[in-house]
């Protein structure tokens, strides 16, 4: 059984990690080897203990459905044919919601194991004990196929009531071993006390890795067969806005059988060779050459300058299949899709197209023919996931990046692209930033943190002109939007997948459709080019303006749809950091046409305000045809740890305070 | 430039192969039916479609046995019409521990391809919500499917029904050209069908076949504050006989009291009054007291809150109740298991009570005639003895039967609503009152306003701080309370944060000072006491020079819907009350005050009022909607209810210390 120590390089430490996002993965504290593991799994007292008896409510710990007081687990897969599951938990009820976790679901098939050991029961708050027998158990099939069938045994614990104490737990064997099993250390309960020991078939390379316990009361203990982590006192997981993903919060163990038994360092420099051998075999250097004959390039101009001017090239010369239009791939043909899988950059260049992983392994051919140092990378969509090195699985991975700098260059001087993403060289899509990446060398590999973009790369402009209309009460929008680099990435994205009705409707959404706004134009002109930026077009009538012309003054709020939305933290605590999409400008100019026979009174100087976290400008100008509002809004923080919390909400409160300011019309001396 | 082998890439030459060879060749190892389709398939629509496929055809055909069993077939053909074949690459078959499926085939038709029959082994799958269940689909797996692909399904089962009720839904969840449901009975027997939500045919009569047709179902489409497209199709109830010598094992119905018989024969002894019971409600009502009321709160509070629902649906299991005794000894159940306890926790003190047969969230599927199992849940109609009034809480609850007299039904399954309330999605539904002989269809009140409240009194007054000080309190009924008390019961810490958040997200620099609930008044309501305060001089919009907002927030108490391109009807769910009371000190003596005002509509009104005393205002907004629906031709009325509410609950005054 190996650990999960990790010997890798030290990781660069770029600036927002100074803000503290956990994107790190972090082991457990380890004891030494040799340690006892050996844990004695047995049916807790039949009577309710005075500290469980003391044991109270808590909301704000997340205390306040029950406690699990304890819950421990031996899986002894060492024969490797037939293994063994012992669980015992032991919770505290009080409230009606927690009594699901007296609805028991035992993994049991009875075609290939033996259920050799049961109990359960209930400690009523008088004294009384109530028991779910195990003939009681009724077989409940999940799933048949053939002969192979998943079953469970099912059963209900009679006579929980708030204030009970549940102790249930069973011993089966199963047939085979589990490749991969992930434990949750934290869940939705406190818990008082966490065992979970594994026996793994030496058989097999076994290792596991125990991650986000940090700061917790969790440990762990091995020797030459096993592993045991204990947690202590853990608190249970709350949701959050803007929190990291589920997987990156909460103390989780992942347990894995490897297919060698290699070392962490030598696994991940293998997985580093078969990158490159699979990117070089693409990415021939004849097809290269061709390649860059045809982008004309001059070689006069600097590396970078030549690099770019490739990215640019390959963007508008070879289409990027994983991103088609709707209309594109509804239009294709079977054997536009069986061609789909090319074996070479060749037939990308000759066929103008390739899948997204094609298109990198394209330009990183490129990049080193063009006489650049290249790296591919391997990350992740950090809103589901981060990079794990310490879980030895290439499978974690689910995008690719090219890494690109001049010969002999630090990587830090590198430059991150992703072609074919249909955003500008030198950017990577959000969702891969700001956390780390494997970068594949031919001799190795490095974990690098992929630094999110700049705010000033991401701005979004927007340009609306309100006009009321006297006769009946609403008002006339028409407002446009476009956006720079991840500003409106993740919608274009979206929007090309979907068929033209429900785009449509995605994007009368994203104009403001409600009740009191009808859209009658909600259009993305430019959405069939992935390398034209994001522009939306819109019209609509706003029909509770409320705008009469008896009135001797009139307030209005100019906000609405036409501003990027800016996050909203409420809440008075915080335990996880804040994470958000990307660092971000948001410049908003608004026309607001007074009402006819109304002049705009003095409007209010808004001062500006500032903070670590961004910065917010509003003008509000009296113009001849009215008013003119012009907003700038920068949000230049990634991530915010929870001790940062509440000057970040400050901040963003102060800005939807700003935000809320109204335009207050007057009738103009001399109307009636 | 194009190599050779290019040019003879496989499809291509499959395609050279295809235009040689007529349809009925490409179709010809398929089955005579699913050829018949094939042949008239229409062209997939060029560029890209609205839905990802399509039912050509969809048939199930039920022959029933001279013992009563069920042999079943289901046949459909889907025409792929998107690159995303999800929908059509795979058939289903939905079916419980009373069936055997007996055969399953597919057919696959490419494009200009043979037909291929799938070699795929089935999968059978546990589906639905209950904790145990033999609620099983049987999922068969079409390899290949492309665009333009017709899949052909064929499924072929044996039931074993507990009684010969028929219920056919016609709805794919998808466009369907052709629907048809054939019934084959033995010679002499009766077959008495109904169509419910819709209109149908008649059905064509063929000696002892029955064939009913719908042509041209339009596609689902979901959309916000609308019912689920599947309660809304057409559903087609039918009620078996065999000639009155044959016996058979399922049991039937002739009219509803037969059915009313059946389920008190199956459920006799079940709410029997056990020693454990008595005391159970005798603990429950110690608190309370012995009036007919106090026993229907405490007796129907208990079961509530102390049974945990588990829905254990193993064959006859899921129509037999288990004896009042064990619920109550084991502490959990389902519906049917908390209403019979109910029964005998009533019958323990004296109160006779029906059980009611009823089918929950809102879909018609019960005809008055001729009787057809429609229903999937459990509720209780305690008898008010003649003479007793009950409060005001039970007034949304309680009907009267010219033959049962006054009734109060209790849903002791819904956790979150008050024992005197009935749930929305039972209100104005066709139930069952199992009572032997007695039985009969009832129905159930449709609910009005007033069932469903919100009130909300605001006091403001200016701090010497300068800041706006608010104490709101609010207080909800009915669906309203049911409502919150959900969210409560998942989590309190959430419940607070979504209401403090929501009084940040309308005045960013507000501060909340105290918060509290009682989940359950006495009368039944859900309470929420809020104090905050907030920047009167700043520019908030709220408290801008154009002053307070008398009745913040309350716009919105109706949710809003773009109707533009809508087609389908917005549905509020049920009637509700909307009530804003305010009263702030400090309002200048020269600050106007708008007129006292009443406005309505169809099945809407809204009234106003406005009085001061000195610098005192007591200001209130009540809004009634009394319909819950608004058909896509009713939209001018919704909007003007909209723009009513808006206008009438928008008025600001200045405020002074």
């Amino acid at each position: 059984l190996s650990s999960a120590g990790f010997a890798s390089r030290p990781l660069s430490a770029p600036r927002f990690l100074a803000l503290g996002i956990a994107l790190l993965s972090l082991t457990a504290n380890e004891a030494p080897a040799g340690g006892k593991t050996v844990i004695s799994i047995r049916p807790g007292p039949r009577s309710i203990t005075p500290e469980e008896r003391s044991l109270a409510q808590d909301p704000s710990r997340g205390a306040e459905h029950g406690f699990i007081l304890l819950d421990e687990t031996e899986r002894d897969e060492s024969v490797g044919v037939d293994s063994s599951l012992t669980y015992h938990l032991r919770a505290k009820i009080f409230s009606s919601q927690a009594r699901k976790l007296a609805d028991l679901e035992v993994p049991y098939n009875r075609d290939e194991g033996v259920l050799k050991k049961w109990w359960a029961w209930t400690l009523l708050p008088d004294g009384g004990v109530l028991e779910l027998k195990r003939e009681d158990l009724k077989e409940q099939e999940v799933m048949r196929s053939g002969g192979f069938k998943i079953a469970v045994l099912k059963g209900s614990l009679p006579g929980v009531v708030p204030g009970c104490i549940i102790d249930y737990g069973y011993s089966l064997t199963y047939r085979g071993y589990l490749s991969t099993q992930r434990v949750e250390i934290q869940q939705s309960f406190p818990i008082l006390d966490f065992r979970y020991r594994w026996i793994p078939w030496e058989g097999r390379a076994a290792t596991y890795h125990v991650a986000h316990a940090t700061g917790l009361g969790v440990n762990t203990v091995r020797d030459q067969r096993s592993v045991l982590v204990t947690g202590k006192d853990l608190p249970a997981i709350l949701e959050e806005p803007w929190m990291p993903p589920a997987d990156e919060v909460g103390a989780s163990a992942t347990l894995y059988y490897r297919a060698t038994a290699d070392k962490p360092e030598e696994f991940w420099k293998l997985e580093s060779k078969r990158l490159l051998r699979r990117a070089d075999a693409f990415a021939k250097k004849q097809s290269i050459e061709q390649a860059l004959t045809s982008m004309k390039i001059s070689e006069q101009t600097e590396l970078p300058a030549r690099l770019k001017a490739a990215y640019d090239w390959l963007s508008k010369n070879v289409r990027n299949r994983s991103l088609l239009m709707n209309e594109e791939a509804e239009a294709e043909d079977e054997d536009d899709k069986k061609e789909a899988t090319r074996r070479t950059a060749k037939e990308v260049l000759e066929q103008k197209e390739g899948e997204g992983r094609e298109l990198d392994f394209l330009f990183y051919g490129v990049a080193r023919a063009l006489g650049a140092e290249a790296n591919l990378v391997l990350t992740t969509d950090r809103t589901d996931h981060y990079f794990d090195p310490v879980l030895l699985t290439v499978g974690q991975s689910d995008w690719t990046l090219v890494a690109v700098r001049g010969p002999g260059e630090p990587l830090d001087k590198a430059t991150y692209v992703d072609l074919g993403s249909g955003l500008p060289y030198g950017d990577i899509p959000w969702w891969v930033s700001g956390a780390q990446g494997f970068l594949a060398e031919p001799a190795g590999y490095q974990m690098v943190m992929l630094d999110p973009s700049e705010a000033r790369r991401n701005v979004s402009e927007a340009h609306a002109k309100i006009v009321f209309d006297p006769q009946d009460g609403t008002a006339k929008i028409s407002w446009s939007m476009d956006g720079l680099g991840q500003q409106g990435l993740s919608e274009r994205r979206a929007w090309r997948t979907l068929n033209p009705a429900d785009r449509q409707k995605r994007l009368d959404e994203y104009c403001g459709a409600t009740g009191d706004l009808e859209i009658s134009r909600a259009e993305a002109p430019g959405l069939q080019d992935l390398q034209a930026g994001f522009h939306v077009d819109c019209d609509g009538t706003l029909l509770e303006a409320h705008f009469r012309s008896d009135l001797g003054q009139y307030s209005f709020r100019w906000d609405g749809a036409w501003i990027e939305s800016v996050p909203e933290l409420t809440s008075t605590s915080r335990r996880e950091s804040v994470v958000f999409n990307f660092p971000r400008i948001d410049h908003t100019s608004i026309e607001v046409v007074a009402p006819p026979g109304f002049v705009p009174t003095a409007l209010p100087k808004v001062a500006p305000i500032e903070s670590p976290f961004g910065r917010y400008n509003l003008f509000l100008t009296v113009t001849p045809e009215g008013c003119q509002v012009e907003r700038l809004f920068a949000l230049t923080a990634l991530a915010v740890p929870a001790k940062d919390y509440e000057p970040l909400r400050r901040f963003l409160a102060e800005v939807h305070q700003a935000d809320a300011t109204p335009l207050v019309f007057q009738k103009a001396a001399g109307r009636p | 430039v194009i190599s050779t082998g290019r040019l003879l890439h496989p499809a291509l030459r499959a395609l050279l192969c295809c235009a040689t060879l007529p349809s009925t060749a490409i179709a010809a190892s398929l089955p005579d039916w699913a050829a018949a389709t094939a042949e008239t398939a229409p062209e997939v629509p060029p560029g890209p479609p609205n839905t990802p496929s399509r039912v050509l055809y969809s048939e199930v055909r039920t022959a029933v046995q001279t013992d009563g069993t069920l042999r079943i077939r289901r046949r459909f053909a889907l025409q792929a019409l998107s690159v995303e074949t999800d929908t059509v690459s795979t058939g289903w078959y939905p079916f419980g521990d009373t069936t055997k499926v007996t055969a399953v085939r597919a057919w696959h038709l490419p494009p200009h391809e043979r037909a291929k029959k799938s070699r795929s082994i089935p999968v059978d799958v546990a589906v639905g919500d209950a904790f145990l269940s033999g609620s099983k689909v049987r999922l068969l797996e079409v390899e290949g499917v492309k665009k333009g692909s017709l899949v052909f399904y064929e499924f072929e089962a044996i039931e074993k029904p507990y009684f010969l009720s028929l219920s056919h839904l016609f709805y794919e969840g998808a466009p369907v050209d052709r629907a048809r449901f054939e019934l084959e009975t033995p010679p002499g027997w009766s077959v008495r069908s109904v169509w419910l939500r819709h209109p149908g045919p008649d059905p064509r009569v063929a000696g002892t076949l029955r064939s009913w047709e719908l042509r041209g179902l339009s596609a689902p489409e979901e959309e916000r504050l609308a019912p689920d497209a599947a309660d809304e199709a057409p559903l087609l109830g039918i009620n078996l006989s065999p000639p009155p010598e044959i016996r058979v094992a399922p049991a039937t119905f002739s009219d509803w009291s037969s059915v009313s018989r059946w389920y008190s024969d199956l459920s006799r002894g079940r709410a029997d009054v056990t020693p454990a019971v008595e005391t159970a409600v005798r603990q429950a009502i110690s608190s309370l007291g012995t009036s007919p009321a106090e026993i229907l709160l405490s007796a129907g509070t208990m079961v509530r809150d102390r049974v945990r629902y588990v829905a254990v649906e193993l064959g006859l299991a899921g129509f037999r109740p288990r004896p009042a005794g064990e619920t109550l000894a084991k502490l959990y159940g389902d519906c049917k298991d908390k209403g019979t306890l109910l029964q005998a926790a009533l019958a323990a003190e004296g109160i006779s009570s029906y059980p009611v047969l009823i089918n929950l969230g809102g879909a018609k599927t019960v005809p008055q005639d001729p009787p057809v199992w429609g229903f999937n849940h459990f509720i209780v109609a305690a008898a008010v003895p003649p003479g007793q009034n009950l409060p005001d809480r039970f007034t949304s609850a309680q009907m009267t039967d010219p033959d049962l007299g006054r009734l109060v039904l209790i849903d002791p399954t819904s956790d979150t609503t008050s024992i005197g309330s009935l749930p929305a999605a039972l209100a104005g539904q066709t139930g069952l009152v199992a009572a032997g002989m007695r039985g009969k269809l009832i129905t159930l009140p449709a609910g009005n306003p007033s069932d469903h409240q919100l009130q909300r009194h605001l006091v403001g007054r200016l701090g010497d701080d300068g800041d706006l000080h608010m104490v709101r309190e609010s207080r909800f009924t009915g669906e309203l309370a049911a409502e919150v008390r959900s969210e409560e019961n998942r989590s309190s810490r959430d419940r607070r944060e979504a209401v403090e958040g929501a009084i940040l997200h309308r005045w960013p620099d507000a501060v909340v000072e105290d918060y509290s609930i009682q989940p359950e008044t006495s009368d039944g309501w859900f309470a929420e006491k809020l104090s905050f305060r907030h920047g009167y001089s700043s520019a908030s919009g709220d408290a801008s020079d154009s002053g307070v907002e008398l009745f913040p927030g309350a716009a919105d108490a109706f949710e809003r819907v773009p109707l533009g391109r809508r087609k389908g009807a917005v549905d509020y769910g049920f009637p509700q009350l909307v009530r804003y009371e305010t009263m702030l000190e400090g309002v200048p003596q020269d600050a106007a005050l708008p007129e006292s005002e009443s406005l309505q509509g169809n099945g809407w009104s809204i009234k106003t009022y406005y009085s001061r005393e000195g610098t005192s205002l007591k200001a209130s907004w009540e809004v009634q909607l009394s319909r819950r629906r608004f058909e896509a031709t009713e939209f001018a009325e919704l909007r003007k209810f909209w723009s009513s509410l808006s206008a009438s609950a928008g008025w600001r005054v200045p405020l002074s210390q």
